[in-house]
């Protein structure tokens, strides 16, 4: 109905991705994995082996044939025979079938009472929980052994006894965490719109919550099988387990104890049966968990990273330009493609810039522009296993792409420094603010502790964190993300650098915060002759703060040129769409302009201009090949367009 | 416009436990000191503030997702606080809500056409044939093609999420919409295009609007009325266009100085003004 | 910090009372009367309800509870069914084989377990990670007392290195104590070493990825030092935790060792008094187990609090 709205459908169509489950997803991963796909094989072979015992088994367990006492592996018995001559392999085999049964009986009671009353209270919360929760306490100091001792001698002993006993230890861990589970979810919004939208309790539990919380009990069920299995062998070695009659693998191993001197090989056959069928369970579980996490099987090792110390290169790029402080010349950035033997997917294509000596060079883009990624590579902070391909980072006479990582441990932080976003998360949250503020002075400049500290106070009085002498003993959660940015801004500026690299540094303040810091910033720079990178996707904070602006969209520059022509005469339809569609405080618009689509993905970039798809302006050229970067913008029509900003 | 109160809030107070009382715990936090506004049918009406100002809290007690201390807040004369927990569907009905984050606020375990077609069933009772008309129906008010019905929220973009969820909130047909920061986290190419259809719905539906935002900026292109919130209190109120182009609040003052502006020309007497302002509300013995 | 000390010691006190009201109204639930398992079968009902008197049983539960609490509390745990002994006296005859396995046990298990994860962790996808999680899947596919069945067979039988079974207590000769005891407490360590290494490196792993490390490395800390420095101490925090529970656990499997190197500890004994409805040893036993934990809880909490001011009350 809205003109908004049709636009965008017909720009999203194109990118349908095919459609999968969540469900059918995670079972092509787990297939994917060859280990889970045999531990799946080996679950279904002992199930086959429990049904079909009677089949399979050459003997009856239970016949004892004495003149076969302590008869060693042969045709008669494959596996030899016990001390009183019953066959081993029949014994195997009736044992598969009294293990799976035990521990499939347990771990299913124990799904069946522990996960409903653990979402339930978890869901609930207040008096059900706790109440709930000081039970479960008691556990916490009765090892679920122990416990199980306590129930057998309440229950007395027998097959299904020890199970229900295992199936009370297990309800009671299973309860814990459907608990938790139901807890993290009751955090997401989904939970509070279905609220919202009218949906009764028993709805929300089991329609909307259950179904996230399925995937991590069948992994923790998984295990537990195999846990069944190693808890119920245990107690029938120990003589509390099964009744005598029933056939299984402890009590094998229990008579195989007594003949351990004269005949050690009794132990082994119910030995490997009960690693086989645990190792089974658990290679299952931990498929499941990873197939649930969406992780792939073993990622290709990143292939060809530039050369590191090839000083012949690191010489020849030695001069630059007078203004330049840093140059990057022709950067690009691959990531290693998600299935094995795709292509390596370019996070950042062919970027040049230079940051001039006491500047600030605003980099600006929407998510997933690569704006940070550029910033990452200049210190060679790439994520693994991400790698700088091709290009140069020129800087101080070296090429930064090409340096080791104990020359660039030795730049970071004294010449070249950097600030990130969430700065509380970018302080280590068991050590004091002072303590990690003091490290770049010691490492860098080999100052005492005691000197360090002095600094540190000193440097926190210039970036205006109050009470900064008690305030260097309190730790990162103690202090609110407007003082922890100043705080980092000051640890940056511990070691004089020449170049601040700043990502984001107030995206996660609220404004006023915002304001604050970033006067502080230019205050800073202007007093100190720093160079400042400024990355950030607010073209307001550019406009506020910076010299001059690179814009980036799809891994690519597409503009860069002073603050002031590129704000008010933009060259490229993006930046000039940017610039529209940004709100203002000042003015009330009846219709915001729009941008059609979204930031396409590294994987689905436009073979020719990356921007086309979503231009007003675009012509059937664009779409040819890769558009060069010339005069300051990357676009092919930059010489007849005229795209004048409105204020 | 006739101000006829669809929503009338009335000293409002909502407060959070700190701590476990067994250990004798700290006093509660009092998020919300004692508000009052009123929404009329059709008004657009904001609610901004820094993080910690109560703005979310007060969308939240209106909702019913949070317990009230004090005060009255009420629907149409009907008083919510008399509801106690069980909330009637006809109330659920006519408020309705989009949350910031469209990651969280879609179950990723759901396809699209439950997620919506569940609420239109809670609501109207339609056989599976009707939901899947509606939802259809939805779905293209909200600018997606039908086929997204089959989709899981995980296949989509965040500008989409959003649109599902503004589909979701639109299912009971609601008088009232309550917009909890539904553009702050979308990049500003998206954020346009839905605060375009946002605009749209409400010329079209008749709709009433609680908007909740951080952001002065977007709060100007979709308010009537604006509310200025400061530590659980609203601290300046009245009609948007006048409220920004004559605040009269020290602390409105500092907090549009602060938002930055695309426009480089004369960055410096800004920066002036904004240091003048910070120290005068510093000053403030309110602040 | 003291008062995290005082917060969890009362807590460990309120934890300690609940688990021994939890096992003795749990034993109240056994269908076995302990009056006729002692006169037998036959007895005539005077002399049932003249020892039910006598033992205090004709009272309320709650009654028996308390008066049967207070007793523990003045270190009398009451009188076994089955060998009319004191408990206090069996348990203290006990404890010593128990607390010798669990100090060597979890010792082994922490050192090794915490090494193989650091070393695992720290190169993800390296030789070591993959010796290290292929060994860590084996072993905790392996049954204990299978294991303790198998170092028992190579090293006492076949190489004659150490003794096949029985204790000697420390006393007696501190190197035959310590013979005694060096497979049960390797058998013993096997799983917990493998969950505290698989779990160490993972959190590991997950340090190292976490936006801290990222900054610290943007401040030119070279990577020795962030690993000395940052990646041990924050690991620890959600590691610590996990030694804990794997304590608890190897208090619950040194049973099934005692049974196998026939060790007088105080799991072979509540074996036994399950199968005789030894009640009394039974309940007595356990409350040590679970003061046992509790006090491994309480360390590992206080250790917490050294570690992370988060988890401090202001």
């Amino acid at each position: 109905m809205s003109e908004a709205g049709t636009e965008t459908v017909a720009a999203e169509a194109g990118a349908a991705p095919e459609k999968v489950t969540p469900g059918r997803l995670v079972l092509r991963h787990m297939l994917g994995h060859r280990a889970t796909t045999a531990a799946l094989a080996g679950i279904v072979l002992m199930i086959l082996v429990a049904i079909f015992a009677p089949l399979l088994a050459p003997y009856d367990p239970n016949y004892a044939n004495v003149l076969h006492r302590h008869q060693g592996p042969s045709w008669v018995h494959l596996l030899g025979a016990d001390g009183i001559g019953r066959d081993t392999l029949s014994r195997i085999i009736y044992g598969t079938r009294t293990a799976v049964w035990t521990s499939f009986e347990s771990v299913a009671l124990a799904l069946v009472v522990g996960v409903p009353i653990g979402l339930l209270v978890g869901f609930l919360g207040g008096w059900w929980d706790r109440l709930a929760m000081r039970v479960t306490d008691i556990f916490q100091s009765i090892p679920s052994l122990i416990f199980a001792f306590a129930l057998i001698a309440v229950l007395g002993r027998g097959t299904n006894q020890t199970a229900l006993a295992v199936a009370i230890v297990f309800a009671v861990i299973l309860m814990r965490i459907a608990r938790a589970l139901a807890l993290r979810e009751r955090e997401f919004l989904y939970v509070d719109a279905a609220r919202v939208a009218g949906m009764p309790t028993w709805h929300i539990l089991f329609r909307e919550i259950l179904p996230n919380t399925v995937g991590p009990i069948i992994v923790e069920a998984a295990i537990m099988l195999g846990s069944a299995i190693m808890i119920i062998t245990m107690l029938s070695f120990l003589g509390l387990g099964l009744d005598a009659t029933v056939v299984d693998w402890g009590s094998m191993l229990d008579e195989a104890r007594n003949y351990q001197a004269t005949h050690p090989y009794l132990a082994l056959p119910p030995g490997l049966a009960i690693i086989f069928a645990v190792l089974m369970f658990n290679f299952a579980g931990d498929g499941l968990r990873d197939a649930l996490a969406g992780k792939q099987s073993a990622r290709r090792a990143p292939r060809r990273r530039k050369k590191p110390g090839s000083a012949a290169g690191a010489v020849a790029a030695a001069e630059l330009p007078a203004p330049d402080v840093i140059a990057v010349r022709g950067l690009k950035v691959e990531f290693p493609g998600g299935e094995a033997g795709a292509k390596p997917l370019e996070i950042l294509s062919d970027v040049s810039f230079s940051l001039r000596r006491g500047e600030t060079l605003g980099l600006v883009g929407e998510s997933g522009s690569g704006k940070s990624m550029s910033a990452l590579s200049l210190l060679g902070l790439v994520p693994t296993p991400g790698e700088v391909t091709s290009g140069e980072i020129l800087f101080g006479g070296r090429d930064l792409a090409a340096l080791p990582e104990a020359e660039l441990a030795a730049i970071r932080g004294r010449e070249i420094a950097m600030i990130f976003q969430d700065s509380i998360a970018g302080f280590s949250p068991v050590h004091t603010i002072g303590e990690q503020l003091a490290e770049p002075l010691r490492i860098h400049k080999g100052l005492g502790e005691a000197e360090a500290k002095a600094r540190v106070v000193e440097l926190l009085d210039l970036v205006g964190v109050p009470n900064a002498r008690e305030r260097i003993d309190d730790y990162p959660h103690q202090f609110s993300g407007g003082m922890a940015q100043r705080a980092s801004i000051a640890m940056a500026l511990s070691c004089g650098p020449r170049v601040l690299l700043a990502d984001e540094p107030t995206t996660a303040l609220d404004v006023t915060i915002q304001a604050q810091v970033l006067d502080l910033l230019g205050d800073l720079q202007r007093r100190f002759d720093m160079s400042v990178l400024l990355i950030t996707h607010d073209l307001g904070v550019v406009a506020e703060t910076c010299d001059r602006v690179v814009v980036m969209y799809a891994g690519q520059i597409v503009e860069e040129g002073a603050v002031a022509d590129v704000l008010s005469r933009p060259r490229h339809p993006y930046t000039y769409a940017l610039l529209t569609a940004t709100p203002r405080e000042d003015v009330r618009m009846d219709r915001l302009p729009t941008v059609p689509g979204s930031v396409p993905p590294p994987w689905a970039w436009p073979r020719g201009c990356r921007f086309m798809p979503r231009c007003a302006f675009a012509r059937a050229e664009c779409g040819q090949g890769p558009v060069p970067f010339v005069g300051g913008t990357r676009c092919l029509r930059a010489g007849e367009l005229q795209l004048e900003v409105v204020r | 416009m006739s101000r006829q109160p669809l929503l009338e809030v009335r000293d409002l107070v909502v407060s959070y436990g700190k701590g476990s009382a067994l250990f004798g715990g700290g006093e509660p936090f009092v998020a919300v000191k004692g508000v009052s506004f009123d929404i009329a049918v059709g008004e657009g009406f904001a609610l901004v503030g820094e993080s910690g100002s109560g703005k979310s809290t007060i969308g939240r007690a209106i909702l019913g997702l949070v317990s009230v201390a004090g005060g009255a807040i009420s629907f149409d004369g009907q008083d919510i606080a008399a509801f106690g927990r069980h909330i009637p569907l006809s109330f659920r009905r006519n408020v309705q809500v989009v949350f910031q984050d469209p990651r969280s606020s879609l179950n990723p375990r759901r396809t699209i056409r439950d997620t919506i077609g569940q609420v239109v069933e809670r609501h109207f009772g339609t056989s599976a044939k009707e939901t899947e008309a509606r939802v259809g129906d939805l779905l293209a008010k909200v600018g997606l093609a039908s086929y997204f019905m089959h989709r899981y929220p995980g296949e989509l973009s965040g500008g989409q999420r959003q649109r599902v969820a503004i589909a979701r909130a639109l299912a009971t047909e609601p008088r009232l919409l309550i917009c909890d920061e539904p553009v702050s986290a979308l990049d500003v190419s998206t954020q346009s295009q839905i605060l375009n259809l946002l605009a749209d719905l409400r010329r079209d539906l008749g709709l009433a609007y609680l908007f909740i935002s951080h952001d002065l900026a977007v709060v100007r292109q979709v308010a009537d009325v604006v509310a200025v919130m400061h530590h659980g209190s609203i601290v300046e109120m009245g009609a948007s266009e006048e409220l920004y182009r004559n605040p009269s609040h020290a602390y409105t003052r500092m907090l549009l100085s602060s938002v930055p502006k695309p426009d480089p020309e004369g960055r410096e007497e800004r920066r002036a003004m904004r240091v003048a302002l910070r120290k005068a509300v510093n000053a403030s013995p309110a602040a | 910090m003291r008062r995290l000390i005082l917060l969890r010691l009362g807590m460990s006190l309120v934890s300690l009372v609940l688990a021994a009201a939890f096992v003795f109204f749990l034993i109240q639930l056994s269908p076995v009367d302990p009056v006729v398992l002692a006169l037998g079968e036959g007895a005539e009902p005077q002399r049932l309800d003249a020892m039910r008197r006598e033992l205090g049983l004709d009272q309320p539960y709650v009654v028996q509870f308390l008066s049967w609490f207070a007793g523990i509390l003045r270190g009398d745990f009451g009188t076994s069914f089955f060998t009319h002994r004191a408990v206090l006296e069996t348990l203290l005859e006990r404890l010593p084989v128990t607390i010798s396995l669990l100090v060597g046990g979890g010792a082994i298990a922490i050192v090794v377990g915490l090494a193989a994860g650091f070393a695992a962790g720290l190169r993800p996808g390296g030789w070591m990670d993959r010796v290290v999680t292929s060994a860590v899947s084996l072993a905790l596919a392996v049954p204990g007392f299978w294991f303790a069945l198998m170092l028992g067979l190579l090293f006492a039988v076949e190489l004659r290195l150490l003794p096949v079974a029985g204790y000697v207590a420390f006393e007696d000769g501190p190197l035959l104590w310590l013979q005694s005891l060096v497979l049960p407490c390797v058998a013993l360590a096997l799983h917990g070493m493998a969950v505290i290494g698989r779990h160490t490196r993972g959190v590991v792993i997950d340090v190292l990825g976490s936006p801290f490390i990222e900054a610290i490395r943007a401040r030119g800390t070279p990577p020795g030092r962030i690993v000395r420095r940052y990646v041990l101490k924050n690991a620890m925090v959600p590691v610590l935790p996990v030694i804990g529970v794997q304590l608890a656990i190897i208090i619950a499997t040194s049973s099934v060792m005692e049974k196998v190197f026939v060790l007088p500890g105080l799991g072979t004994l509540m074996v036994a008094s399950v199968i005789s409805s030894d009640f009394p040893t039974l309940q007595g036993a356990i409350v040590v187990i679970a003061a046992m934990v509790i006090l491994i809880n309480l360390l590992v909490d206080l250790g917490l609090g050294l570690l992370d001011p988060r988890v401090r009350p202001q």
